[in-house]
């Protein structure tokens, strides 16, 4: 048990050194004379649980332990994420920052927009067929 | 329960003569709770650590420049948004033209 929670330790301590301003920045890639940085959010999150239990002197008699038995036990998980938002490019003639669109999430949003104008547009044109006199003698 | 949000400046990166030093804004909070009863003890944790670059400064000899870093994916879904709820509104206001 100390073993998995020492584990649970080492692994909490290595994404606790990762978590610094600089991991904003991706490594440098130079190229025909042009250095790309990428720039990205990043995000890290974690939660660590533990208990002990101390049991009742009949478990112990049913269980033929002889002393009061305790139970242990923990849990933990931890997540990283990074989304990139620009890439940083660096020339001799300066330095300029290209933003990252996430082409994906804005073609369905795009395409939610174009139903939604849809119905509006079609709610319009029956509201107003809806108020026009009839034409019938 | 604690959490902060800051601005903080990282280490520069070095390209050629120039120096490049992310500004970020950190936002952190930590959650801690324990229990002691008759029945055993327990503890919880947790927290989060969020780093959202907000610019680039570029310090070379000539002097100090800052290039701000905006999430265009953000501003771009805010403008459909911002879209989206003023087409009822238009709508609304031609039927009642037209009435």
């Amino acid at each position: 048990m100390e073993d998995k929670v020492q584990g649970l330790l080492d692994a909490l301590a290595e994404l606790r050194e990762k978590v610094n301003v600089n991991a904003v920045f991706g490594e440098p890639v130079t190229a025909a004379g042009r250095t790309v940085i990428p720039v990205a959010r990043v995000g890290y999150r974690f939660e660590m649980g533990m208990w002990q239990a101390a049991g009742s002197g009949e478990q112990a008699a049913e269980a033929d332990v002889g002393a009061d038995v305790e139970e242990t036990g923990g849990d933990g998980s931890g997540g990283m994420r990074a989304v990139p938002l620009a890439i940083v490019e660096v020339t001799e003639e300066g330095t300029r920052v290209k933003p990252i669109v996430d082409e994906q999430k804005v073609i369905l949003a795009a395409g939610l927009l174009a139903s939604w104008i849809a119905f509006w547009v079609a709610w319009t044109i029956t509201k107003i067929l809806a108020g026009r006199p009839s034409r019938r003698p | 329960m604690m959490g902060a949000c800051e601005v903080v400046e990282g280490e520069g990166v070095r390209v050629g003569e120039r120096e490049l030093v992310p500004v970020v804004r950190v936002t952190r909070r930590v959650e801690r709770r324990a229990y002691v009863g008759a029945d055993g003890v327990a503890g919880q944790g947790g927290g989060f650590v969020r780093l959202h670059p907000v610019a680039v400064v570029e310090r070379s000899a000539t002097g100090e420049r800052r290039f701000a870093i905006r999430d265009r994916t953000v501003h771009t879904l805010i403008g459909l948004f911002l879209v989206a709820l003023l087409v009822p509104l238009l709508a609304m206001v031609i039927v009642w033209i037209a009435e």
